[in-house]
């Protein structure tokens, strides 16, 4: 990947829309034979998970 | 690059630090560059992070890049994750800057830009930024277990529960200050309240749409949202010019009992239709704000117009009453040293480490940079005339309702102003009034409109950039609201499930509906009592919420002491030894004096016991209307002194635990466990 290409990449993971990439690639790796949630499922199972716990500051 | 020539350049940097520190303090009646301030400031953080953090980082915990963190060995694909340390310090910086850094050095520059600047860039590097990388590499080879938790580990179960209350009530207290600095900045200011309110509806539009046409898709709804946020802002523009006005014209009593009702409706809905998407927006809203406040410094270079150190460090400031010592070190705490951080660093931040020595560049690096922001803060605060800066943050109850006595009381301090220039400057922002708009964020937006000013659009466009730095400081505000208020019904929830196991159960809405009712009305009240307070609600609640997060800070510093006690390399407990010692020092001075000062304006008891004396002779107390408020205020300021009390008590009790834990660690024979 050229230089362009992988800060668009971090750009793209810091923003959070690689996120459901990722856990497809997981769960393709670890759980291959149980089925993944759908796009919608696992946004607002992500959203829930943010912000449960302490996670700002001042 | 060869040895000696790293050698030579880190010396370059050291003297070259020295002599910005030097400039600074030798001024002598004369503006100082800002350039220097910044130079020292950068320049020590080199330093501190090259030297210190490395030093913490390979000899007191040996951070091994083939130790398996816990990303690795407990990866779940959502919580516990390698991700790329760009990403993390990201998430973490995003985490750690709030408002903090934004108000507590505004605050401090009563007492000159020196006292500010010094505990700044010192204490980040010697205490705040130690606590921050201690910990979170403490959590991180605990498996990512939060503070409390580790504190439970390290110091037994009284501490553990100690610290989990101390935490829910100092999130009550920030909570409280920060909608105070909120109410006194939109107070009677129609522009600002619009373009405020204009952004839930924006936000709640974005919700949507990530929730049903396009889920995850954050930066697509996060840029319409940003247009909606501009939009906004020049709306504002427009209502306050036309007959409109009036009806976004808010007394600061009806923006309280708006911000409550806004603080419970957003903890109580689903999180995905308000309080993400705000987060998401207000992140790139900051960072991109920071950024170019930073562009702009570098850019303008403003000379520095308040003097190096005021005759108000002998403890009769405006701003806030008490002595240089120990109070600059409590106003200070974001940026400097901060206990919650530490919240912060033992949260989701060390669950997606890749490597261990990534920790050393998100722990220290990360509160490096909110330093940075913080001197940026303070550089904004003292581009202002003092007295500017004086008329805009004196409360009435210290200078009078009338800008003629305010001027010239002002001006007989030795800080020159006159109504007309308040008046123009006003004009020009587009306000109609600046006078008492305490509580930092419109301080900071002057100084911000004033260096954006002379980079992009001129005078003409001061109003604009003054709006702009107003509604970005309270957008992020109110998003540590929501958030923080959610978090505290959790916390809550947690501790009353104890006693009630129905509460306990997250998933219960009228269990989540009551505890998020109780936090509202715990904030709620905090800042009805600030905002009610004709001292000025900063003035009391401000030094609470300094003392209360100092002391979580020397909660973090014990148990962090305690993890490396347990180390073989016991003697490098210095690190954490040397900033706690500091803390307790000044946190337990400033409690003491909040609490037992005989002077009313710096002692809670004291401020009671002379409103009760005004009241017995049927006299009313300045700035009080009838006898009943003066009762609320006397009742008020005894509870101030109980929340005080609570905090001193909970940390003497925690660090008595922590010492009798390292005297037994001092007995044992050397272990060779690693941290």
């Amino acid at each position: 990947m050229s230089a362009w290409q992988r800060l668009g990449h971090l750009w793209a993971w810091w923003n959070g829309d690689l996120a459901y990439h990722r856990y497809l690639a997981h769960q393709r790796a670890v759980h291959p034979e149980a089925e993944p949630l759908s796009r919608q499922a696992f946004y607002l199972q992500a959203v829930e998970r943010r912000y449960t716990g302490v996670n700002r500051c001042c | 690059m060869p040895t000696w020539l790293r050698t030579i350049a880190w010396i370059v940097i050291a003297l070259l630090g020295a002599v910005g520190f030097a400039m600074l303090a030798s001024s002598r009646g004369e503006p100082v560059s800002a350039a220097w301030m910044v130079v020292a400031a950068v320049c020590t953080y080199l330093v501190g992070y090259r030297f210190y953090s490395r030093f913490i980082a390979e000899r007191v915990f040996r951070l091994d890049a083939d130790r398996p963190t816990p990303a690795q060995r407990l990866n779940d694909g959502h919580d516990f994750m390698p991700t790329h340390p760009g990403i993390v310090f990201g998430h973490h910086f995003a985490a750690i800057a709030g408002a903090g850094p934004l108000v507590g050095p505004i605050l401090a520059a009563q007492f000159g830009y020196l006292p500010g600047i010094l505990w700044l860039v010192i204490g980040v590097v010697l205490a705040g930024a130690v606590q921050d990388c201690v910990i979170l590499i403490a959590s991180m080879r605990r498996d990512g277990r939060s503070l409390g938790q580790l504190a439970k580990d390290e110091l037994g179960p009284v501490a553990g529960f100690v610290a989990h209350l101390a935490v829910l009530a100092i999130m009550v207290i920030l909570l409280a200050v920060l909608a105070l600095v909120v109410v006194k900045a939109l107070a009677h200011s129609p522009w600002g309240t619009f373009s405020l309110a204009m952004t839930v509806p924006v936000a709640l539009v974005m919700g949507l749409y990530l929730r049903f046409w396009r889920p995850g898709r954050v930066l697509e709804a996060s840029l319409f949202g940003l247009v909606g946020v501009g939009a906004a802002l020049w709306g504002g523009k427009l209502v306050a010019a036309s007959a409109g006005a009036a009806l976004w014209t808010l007394s600061p009593v009806a923006l309280t009992w708006i911000l409550i009702a806004y603080g419970f409706a957003a903890s109580v809905l689903p999180v995905w239709l308000l309080l993400a998407p705000r987060d998401y927006l207000s992140s790139f809203i900051k960072i991109g704000t920071i950024g170019a406040l930073a562009i702009g410094i570098l850019w303008v270079m403003p000379q520095l117009q308040m003097p190096a150190v005021t005759r108000f460090v002998d403890g009769t400031g405006p701003v806030f009453s008490g002595n240089l010592f120990p109070f600059v070190f409590i106003t200070i705490a974001c940026g400097a040293v901060s206990g919650f951080h530490a919240l912060v660093s033992s949260g989701t931040t060390p669950k997606l480490i890749a490597r261990e020595p990534d920790a050393r560049l998100i722990g220290y690096g990360a509160m490096l940079v909110e330093s940075g922001v913080a001197v940026m803060a303070l550089i904004a605060a003292c581009v202002l005339t003092p007295g500017v800066y004086f008329a805009i943050n004196a409360p009435s109850g210290v200078v009078g309702a009338d800008p003629v006595a305010a001027t010239a009381l002002i001006s007989q301090w030795g800080f020159p102003v006159a109504p007309v220039e308040m008046a123009d400057l006003a004009r020009s922002l587009g306000e109609t009034t600046l006078f008492a708009r305490t509580g930092g964020a419109p301080t900071l937006a002057v100084g911000m409109a004033h260096i954006f000013a002379q980079v992009v659009g001129g005078p003409g466009w001061m109003g604009f950039w003054y709006h702009f730095a107003i509604m970005f400081e309270a957008l992020f505000i109110l998003t540590t609201i929501d958030a923080g208020t959610r978090v505290g019904r959790f916390m809550l929830q947690d501790l009353l499930g104890h006693v009630w196991p129905k509460v306990g159960e997250v998933t219960w809405t009228p269990g989540s509906v009551l505890t998020s009712a109780l936090i509202t009305a715990g904030w709620g009240y905090f800042l009805y009592q600030g905002v009610v307070d004709p001292l000025g609600g900063i003035n009391s609640l401000w030094p609470l919420f300094g003392i209360a997060n100092q002391l979580l800070a020397a909660i973090a510093l014990c148990v962090g002491t305690t993890v490396i006690l347990r180390t073989s390399r016991r003697r490098y407990a210095i690190v954490t030894l040397l900033p706690l010692g500091w803390l307790l020092a000044v946190t337990v001075s400033a409690g003491w004096q909040k609490l037992f000062a005989e002077s009313p304006k710096i002692g809670f008891l004291a401020h009671a016991a002379a409103i009760d004396a005004k009241l017995a002779t049927g006299a009313l107390p300045p700035g009080v209307t009838t006898m009943a408020d003066g009762a609320r205020l006397a009742f008020n300021a005894r509870l101030d002194a109980l929340v005080t009390g609570v905090f001193l008590v909970s940390v003497l009790v925690i660090v008595l635990v922590s010492v009798g834990h390292w005297i037994r660690l001092g007995r044992q024979a050397r272990p060779v466990v690693p941290a």
